[in-house]
């Protein structure tokens, strides 16, 4: 295996050229997207390249505690992003998706790390921090997804809801709801798994493959990594729903008024 | 058996049912009537803790509702809402899934004197017309045993014929108190308390 090619900065800034391409479409048909495009890839770069910086430091201390911090301000800062960008309020669930997340990241890690990997250091840097950032960053979106239907279909849904309520424990009433989030939010990732070295080639293998490892080792630990993820995408939605059905029902069963945002209205 | 004092509803600035109290007996059969949007759905939701009144008390069967009474009060109460997309094929399923106290022979029985055969309890409800779901759906509930049945237009989706069968079972429940909502003239008829919504 060779290792991996340098791409020199020069080099990324001609690849930002090609985002000529989306401009003009944007442009054509006035789609409103060019500002928040360019924000977008702008905050994307800095971000990286701070990260780069960062990582050198953690990867230098290989600390369990600085690890540890870095991966929770991950969870902080993608649960609050990830609810800014769904309908759902802050107030209501912040909490409950962030202890949610960092308790189904932890069982997943504890159990990745420890039991199948067997790494004799659980918080090694090399492993614990781009695992953890893999499974963060999807299990995060699967969630909102799953948690806007749920509490979505409750409200389409509000007379079902009574009626099984009038004739059930809440927790029974809730079933149908919880199967519909579950069937939104999980479904496209089985979708995914079932198309993986067919016709996509996922980011983690490929960046194992670029950086010299063998394609038999980045394959067993994508199959790892997909794997994982699933079982913390689905163990995230249903830590998030026990915990959020505590703030979000009020005392007579009904979801309290105002836990989403009003949508913002495009012209 | 149910009591309002003084009830005031509103959406948001809108005040739909303003300072309403009524009182009906056990085994009473009774009906809110009046014009569509009036609030009649409304007041059959605040008898079970879904919509919460803006002013006023009610009681059911001697219990104050509130948020520690609300449980006991809904474990008294069956109720069929107009419209309802059950997450189950037949009534079968809904009985053995949902309702925690299955009696399913009870659910025959009213489903013959609803003038169906037992099949319909396994039918698929998308292989039955409008009417005879609502027959099955009432069959259900009832087979429930509660002693309070709020009904939100039981006749709206029947046949002249289905309607006869229903009010025939429904109104020789003795032991059964009944609040209704229904445009039915029969309906209404039948009932011996009513209670006009609306202006």
């Amino acid at each position: 295996m060779k290792d991996t090619m340098d791409i020199s900065y020069f080099s990324i800034l001609i690849s930002y050229s090609a985002l000529v391409i989306p401009v003009l479409i944007f442009l054509y048909y006035k789609i409103r997207l060019i500002k928040s495009m360019l924000l977008s890839v702008l905050r994307m770069t800095v971000q990286l390249f701070f990260m780069a910086l960062y990582l050198e430091y953690i990867f230098k201390w290989n600390n369990a505690w600085v690890n540890s911090a870095w991966v929770l301000i991950m969870v902080v800062v993608s649960a609050v992003s990830s609810i800014r960008h769904s309908n759902l309020k802050l107030k209501y669930f912040l909490l409950p998706i962030l202890f949610s997340g960092f308790l189904s990241l932890l069982l997943t890690d504890a159990f990745f790390l420890g039991v199948v990997i067997k790494l004799e250091y659980l918080f090694e840097t090399q492993y614990f921090v781009p695992i953890s950032g893999m499974i963060l960053g999807n299990i995060l979106k699967y969630n909102i997804i799953g948690l806007t239907e749920y509490y979505s279909s409750i409200g389409r849904d509000q007379d079902l809801y009574y009626f099984l309520l009038v004739h059930n424990h809440p927790k029974k009433a809730r079933v149908p709801f919880i199967r519909s989030a579950f069937k939104k939010a999980i479904s496209p990732y089985i979708a995914t798994i079932s198309v993986i070295g067919l016709i996509s080639l996922p980011g983690m293998m490929t960046g194992q493959i670029l950086g010299g490892t063998s394609p038999v080792i980045a394959i067993k630990y994508q199959v790892l990594i997909v794997i994982g993820i699933f079982i913390a995408c689905i163990l995230n939605l249903y830590l998030s729903i026990l915990f959020t059905n505590r703030s979000v029902f009020d005392a007579y069963g009904s979801i309290r008024k105002g836990i989403m945002r009003k949508e913002k209205k495009n012209k | 058996m149910i009591r309002l004092e003084d009830i005031s509803l509103s959406y948001g600035e809108k005040v739909i049912v303003e300072n309403l109290s009524f009182h009906i007996p056990r085994q009473s059969k009774a009906c809110l009537y009046g014009p569509s949007g009036g609030g009649k759905t409304s007041l059959l939701k605040t008898l079970l803790g879904f919509v919460i009144p803006e002013k006023g008390n009610f009681f059911v069967d001697g219990d104050k509702a509130e948020e520690t009474s609300i449980l006991k009060i809904r474990q008294k109460i069956s109720w069929l809402p107009q419209n309802v997309n059950l997450p189950v094929h037949s009534a079968e399923e809904l009985l053995l899934e949902y309702f925690p106290v299955q009696h399913k022979d009870v659910a025959i029985d009213f489903l013959e004197q609803f003038g169906l055969c037992s099949e319909f309890l396994q039918k698929p409800f998308t292989e039955m017309s409008g009417g005879q779901k609502q027959r099955v759906l009432l069959s259900s509930i009832l087979s429930l045993q509660k002693p309070i049945l709020l009904l939100d237009e039981p006749t709206s989706a029947l046949d002249d014929e289905s309607v006869e069968k229903i009010m025939d079972t429904i109104f020789n429940l003795e032991n059964i108190t009944m609040l209704s909502t229904s445009h039915n003239p029969r309906w209404i008829e039948r009932c011996n308390v009513h209670i006009r919504i609306g202006e």
